[in-house]
């Protein structure tokens, strides 16, 4: 059984998420979450029905379902031709950005589903196109670290609000000078266009602006944390150059990684 | 006054609210929200003569009429008549468009009617957003003009990414701009969120941010202009008050020192689709 699901594991070219799938068995992801995941805000989930926007491998889906979700639904992106390609990059046509987007998604999600017993619904649909007519309402809803690859993460996050009739849990990487520089102004950075895929880096009262402009109101947050690098994140290796950068983050979030922030929120009025 | 600017002049002032100050006959001014008179040559205007133009967002036209006054060979103004079809945050979608068309009785588009007959301009008005901007609805242009829109857009990148397949020649894009996050105070290309009310404000980016829309849009700046100060035009609510207090007086300084004037801060690139 182990053997297999070493293999299998080892089969998938790219996990996003370090996963233990079993006692001995972690998936090699590009983030590790689980030194985090208990400091996040969460709502009580036991019994409620239950959304991951953007699961990826399925690491906020799998923690849903284990806090006692009666029903997680979790939604990924079918086909990186939907992706908010910058023009230029969608200009260089479906075999480059098939180059880019790298193996095959969905395959990670599959096997840590078996390997975990989970009974996760997996829908394929963009986080723009949900609405309660295509997936119904949920008590709880979960989007992590998705709105910086979205061009327009406000209407991301108004569809959120339309099948939100609980509460909703937001995790989104910062920009950490512009959160201690601007405490109290909402702000985002606008990237560079690259193949990155990121769009607009907000500030801590950037994040919470967003998600209260789309019609929720927020009821609590945590301080900024680091989104920790797996084994199989390139930056995982130390590089001297970059220390300085290493060494403030540590200061700040007090661990190594992507500065994150999360809050919990519920729909206003 | 001769009897065809008593004309005018009550053509003027049958308009319930005018957005731009435009002179539509000599002496006759139309009172709007901003003056952008004592601006638009400081603007990096591209050559327009002869060529086929774009105002997107063009309210009452004072954009449109200017290139048309240039020498423009055509010109298209494209704005959105009905205020429902605006890009109101959630929490004002239902008060927002009440109070467009409480202000404007109900006709947006009466000041560009009136202001087209007044210059015997040949402008020619579609109701369209720039979403819906693309070669198949409007053709190309040598020249788009986009000015003090992209603030009111949930996603001004989509807006410009719109105008960047109808642009052959260039764009001329003029937008507030934060001051305080633009230099000497801050370099990096950033944006402050409003999102809610009736303001319709969204994203207001830095001078840096403003250039680093249209980059990620797909275009290469080639000059720029500004920052410079809009005037507040005599039916702008805030040009009759005068506030006071430590903060509007450092406000006023800033603007000054740095956009020249009192004002709202403007910032202007002239771009070009990159290859």
């Amino acid at each position: 059984m182990s053997a297999s699901l070493r293999e299998a594991v080892d089969s998938n070219p790219l996990w996003y998420h370090t996963l233990d799938l079993a006692p001995d068995i972690a998936t090699p992801g590009y983030f590790d979450l689980r030194p985090v995941v208990d400091r996040l805000p969460w709502p009580d989930v036991r019994g409620k029905r239950c959304l991951d926007v953007g699961t990826y491998d399925g690491f906020y889906a799998f923690e849903l379902e284990r806090r006692g979700a009666s029903e997680v639904v979790a939604l990924d992106i079918p086909d990186h031709e939907d992706w908010d390609w910058p023009p230029e990059i969608r200009a260089l046509g479906s075999e480059y950005l098939a180059s880019i987007a790298g193996p095959e998604k969905g395959v990670g999600f599959r096997i840590a589903r078996e390997a975990l017993h989970s009974s996760v619904e997996k829908v394929d649909m963009t986080v723009y196109e949900l609405g309660p007519e295509r997936v119904g309402t949920f008590d709880v809803v979960v989007c992590g670290s998705l709105l910086l690859h979205l061009r327009d993460p406000l209407r991301a996050l108004e569809a959120i609000r339309s099948v939100c009739s609980g509460e909703f849990m937001s995790s989104e990487e910062i920009d950490l000078r512009l959160s201690v520089m601007h405490p109290r102004r909402a702000l985002a950075r606008l990237a560079a266009p690259g193949e990155q895929m990121q769009w607009w880096v907000p500030n801590v009262a950037g994040h919470k602006r967003m998600v209260f402009a789309a019609g929720f109101e927020v009821l609590r947050s945590i301080r900024p944390y680091p989104d920790a690098f797996g084994v199989g994140h390139p930056a995982h290796r130390t590089d001297l150059r970059t220390m300085h950068l290493r060494a403030a983050r540590v200061l700040l979030t007090g661990g190594v990684g992507v500065p994150h922030a999360a809050l919990l929120a519920r729909p206003r009025g | 006054m001769t009897a065809e600017l008593r004309d005018t002049q009550a053509d003027v002032e049958q308009v319930p609210a005018w957005y731009h100050s435009i002179e539509l006959a000599p002496g006759v001014v139309s009172p709007g929200y901003f003056d952008l008179r004592p601006i638009v040559d400081r603007l990096p205007w591209p050559d327009v003569r002869g060529k086929r133009c774009l105002d997107v967002g063009t309210y009452d036209g004072f954009y449109a009429f200017e290139l048309e006054r240039r020498g423009a060979a055509e010109v298209v103004a494209v704005d959105v008549a009905d205020p429902h079809d605006w890009d109101w945050p959630p929490d004002a979608r239902e008060q927002g468009p009440a109070g467009v068309e409480r202000a404007t009785a109900g006709r947006r588009t009466l000041g560009f009617e009136v202001a087209r007959r007044a210059l015997g301009s040949a402008v020619e008005r579609r109701n369209m957003t720039i979403y819906q901007l693309s070669p198949e609805m409007v053709g190309e242009f040598d020249v788009v003009v986009c000015g003090s829109l992209l603030l009111h857009l949930r996603d001004p990148l989509r807006g410009l990414e719109a105008i960047r397949t109808v642009c052959r020649g260039s764009i001329l894009s003029i937008e507030e701009i934060r001051l305080t996050l633009s230099p000497p105070f801050h370099r990096q290309p950033v944006a402050e969120l409003d999102g809610s009310g009736e303001q319709l404000q969204w994203w207001v980016p830095s001078v840096s941010g403003h250039r680093q829309m249209l980059l990620s849009s797909g275009f290469a700046t080639k000059r720029t202009a500004g920052p410079f100060a809009i005037r507040l035009g005599p039916s702008h609510p805030a040009a009759s008050t005068t506030p006071s207090g430590w903060r509007w007086r450092r406000t006023r300084l800033l603007q000054r020192a740095l956009a020249g004037a009192v004002g709202v801060p403007h910032a202007a690139v002239l771009a070009q689709p990159r290859a």
